[in-house]
């Protein structure tokens, strides 16, 4: 016998917000929907700034955040801003979810993360992938807003990496830290001296730097026992700093027109290619790493960036030293700035605690840090220009080479990563000796500006 | 009293369909995850993919409906599309006859009665469950050419040796060496050595009594009767050739000069780095009736040599 309290009904129970089994499917099924609606046609919260007194807005709650980065040695840098970051903003706890891997496989996950609707509130990108394809599809945060609000000073940062950040008429970050490109000659000092060519400096050109290799190469079948010198072939890591050495161009000023089929451009090709096709100075860009090629002490010189000078330091057992890379007939060596963000994704629930982290990592303090980690010392004058930091001798190559840095030169359509590929495929012929200049231009020109034609994606 | 018999025969009827019912329901119950995954994994996506092969979608913003579109940009505009397919076809012709017949060659090896069979049948099997990335991370090394052992190896008998993945020619053959690694003696092995001890003993006793040789016996007797074996087989082997993917991402990237640039590779490089996801759902579709056409031919053309032993 049911007791008087009991539900008799279905519709009593369902007074007192029980649910039977249909109703129950039906309303997980009409959530789905609606959640599944929601996340679809919103597009994320539409982030602003608070106004008024931040800090007291957001002690009165903690805040979690999380930030995208690769494993490594920008982990290792990250933790150490979270850490700092911590002590000044106790109320903002922000959470590191790391990705191993290069730049491919990185970026592949994050733009996973952001069609998933999932991406960090902060998320690492960099000027040639990442920030302005998420940029131009209105995937980050415009920081206009946060810049004006707190009278932030561009001139605390190398006005053109400052510039850079700039997106059809947005800011979306502030410069993380930047680079001249690959304009560094690291050497094994010990194989040069053994060899007898002299150590590389600034009064170096591109034939002697020729020459040298030829001398330090040595080569059984196709197996090597010394290798020369290993120039960077990327078209935007390699290409773009020799050719405008040679007195070229890439691509025009306005990002519309790939302009590779300058008598300079090609004889910058040729340079290349006679490296790798007629002195052998090195094997064509391929499955070799050269990184691991250098520590094993097989390497005579390479063309590097920046943020090889840590690899250096770190796992280098030989006596090594860096050069600027050797000029071209142009007289310089075509250092081209890039530049890494932090970007606030779109959809961030938390876009004043993101910006105060922002912040942060783009200070001097930050800058610093970098500095300590033997890494790209930030963006800011002030650090990279700290009499304490110029005192290295190697940072204070890399200076001259920032100071001159031209701007970055990018297809206007934002198809950095495709154009690229594209071109680093067509040239592959052309070092390995399959094509002459003249037939791997007229290739990589009709395809590059095909490419460069098309909208947006 | 008919009426009592009635009722039991009533009663027993019932409890028959219910535990029938019951049965089923658990059998049901047993399945749904299998189901539920099979529509949240494949079925749901593909459908989801179907759509969106009409719009123009970066998977950051709505997509934009443009009809067939991105099928007649495959067709007739894209430079990658039809020798991707050229190519894909190339390595399924270079991986498929000749991943058969070494699997063969180890079951028939191993279908010998001699000593030590299990240990060569777990050695020829042990790269099959190796990871994927860690064994192309592994070859990469062995056939780099101008570092790599293979090529250390042929220098000091003075043999120049070939470019590997380094060269345009030598690429998708190394890329299909790598493979008949990694599959010959893997499961289309195991099964071509069930399908082998399937085969009568009393058909080898009558031929040989007839007199007839081990390769008589080999071309008369085993092979006609593997038929649906190798039948399934190449079936299974063709659709895992075409999907050639793991080892062009991390072995070659497509290069050198696109020589390994296959058509999944194509697909994927559009999907999630060139932000053209409609494009490469339709890619996608695309390669389903491609892969799904290939099927279709070989199950007309099996009645031309696939022998289905008749029991009278």
């Amino acid at each position: 016998m049911p007791t008087t309290n009991q539900p008799n009904s279905e519709e009593d129970r369902n007074s007192r917000g029980h649910l039977n089994r249909r109703q129950l499917l039906k309303q997980a099924a009409a959530s789905t929907v609606a959640v599944s609606a929601v996340a679809t046609f919103t597009g994320g919260s539409s982030a602003s700034p608070t106004q008024g007194n931040m800090s007291a807005d957001l002690l009165a709650q903690e805040i979690t955040l999380k930030l995208n980065g690769r494993t490594g040695a920008e982990q290792e840098m990250f933790e150490k801003f979270i850490a700092q970051f911590s002590e000044s903003h106790p109320e903002i706890k922000i959470e590191g979810e790391y990705f191993a891997g290069a730049n491919q496989e990185y970026f592949q996950k994050v733009a996973v993360l952001f069609a998933g609707g999932n991406p960090g509130d902060l998320v690492w990108l960099s000027s040639l992938e990442g920030y302005y394809d998420y940029a131009a599809r209105e995937s980050l945060l415009p920081v206009d807003e946060y810049i004006t609000r707190d009278a932030i000073d561009g001139s605390e940062w190398y006005s053109s990496a400052y510039e850079m950040m700039e997106v059809e008429g947005s800011r979306y970050a502030l410069p993380l830290w930047s680079h001249p490109s690959i304009v560094g000659l690291y050497y094994n000092q010990d194989i040069l001296e053994e060899g007898g060519v002299g150590i590389p400096d600034e009064t170096w050109d591109t034939d002697q730097l020729a020459s040298a290799a030829e001398s330090l190469t040595k080569i059984s079948g196709r197996t090597y026992e010394q290798m020369g010198y290993y120039p960077a072939t990327q078209f935007f890591n390699g290409l773009s700093q020799v050719i405008p050495s040679f007195g070229g161009q890439v691509i025009s000023d306005d990002g519309t027109t790939i302009t590779i089929d300058t008598p300079e451009a090609k004889a910058a090709l040729q340079w290349l290619q006679d490296l790798f096709v007629t002195s052998k100075v090195a094997p064509p860009p391929g499955q070799q790493d050269i990184g691991q090629i250098m520590a094993s002490g097989k390497g005579a010189m390479r063309s590097g960036g920046y943020w090889d000078r840590w690899a250096a330091e770190t796992t280098w057992e030989f006596n090594w030293g860096m050069a600027p890379m050797p000029k071209g007939p142009a007289g310089t060596n075509g250092a081209m700035l890039q530049t890494d963000a932090f970007a606030i994704s779109a959809g961030t629930q938390n876009p004043d605690a993101a910006w105060e982290f922002e912040k942060f990592a783009t200070s001097h303090d930050a800058g610093m840090i970098l500095w300590d980690s033997n890494y790209i010392p930030g963006s800011r004058p002030d650090v990279w220009e700290d009499p304490a930091v110029m005192e290295n001798e190697i940072h204070s190559i890399w200076i001259k080479a920032m100071q001159e840095a031209a701007p970055l030169r990018y297809p206007a359509n934002f198809r950095l990563r495709e154009f690229e590929i594209a071109m680093d495929q067509i040239l592959g012929n052309l070092w390995l000796g399959n094509r002459t200049v003249d037939e791997a231009v007229a290739e990589a020109m009709a395809t590059g500006q095909e490419i460069m034609d098309k909208p947006i994606s | 009293m008919a009426l009592a018999g009635r009722m039991e025969r009533t009663n027993r009827t019932t409890k028959t369909r219910s535990l029938r019912q019951r049965e089923e329901l658990a059998g049901y119950l047993f399945i749904l995850p299998g189901i539920l995954g099979l529509l949240l994994f494949s079925v749901i996506p593909l459908g989801a993919a179907f759509v969106l092969s009409f719009t123009d979608y970066n998977m950051l913003q709505s997509p934009d409906w443009v009809g067939f579109r991105n099928y007649s940009y495959a067709f007739t505009d894209d430079d990658l599309f039809w020798p991707s397919l050229r190519r894909t076809f190339y390595f399924v012709l270079l991986d498929v006859p000749l991943g058969i017949l070494l699997s063969l060659a180890l079951a028939v090896l191993l279908n010998q009665k001699f000593r030590g069979t299990s240990v060569f049948r777990t050695l020829f099997f042990l790269p099959s469950i190796t990871p994927a990335v860690a064994a192309i991370f592994f070859w990469v090394w062995l056939l780099n050419p101008f570092f790599g052992i293979v090529n250390y190896a042929l220098d000091k008998f003075g043999i120049l040796g070939p470019l590997w993945l380094q060269g345009t020619g030598s690429a998708m053959p190394s890329i299909a060496i790598i493979s008949l690694w990694a599959t010959s003696g893997g499961t289309r092995m195991i099964i071509l050595l069930a399908g082998l001890q399937g085969i009568p003993q009393d058909l080898y006793d009558a031929a040989e009594v007839d007199g007839a040789g081990s390769w008589r016996k080999f071309i008369n007797i085993t092979v006609p009767m593997l038929t649906p074996t190798l039948f399934f087989i190449t079936v299974l082997s063709v659709i895992n050739a075409l999907r050639v993917f793991t080892s062009v991402y991390i072995g070659t990237e497509g290069g050198p000069a696109y020589a390994t640039w296959v058509f999944s590779y194509h697909l994927f490089k559009q999907a999630f780095q060139f932000f053209e996801m409609g494009y490469a759902s339709a890619l996608g579709w695309i390669f389903f009736v491609v892969i799904m056409a290939f099927t279709i031919i070989q199950f007309r053309l099996q009645s031309k040599w696939v022998h289905y032993e008749e029991r009278t």
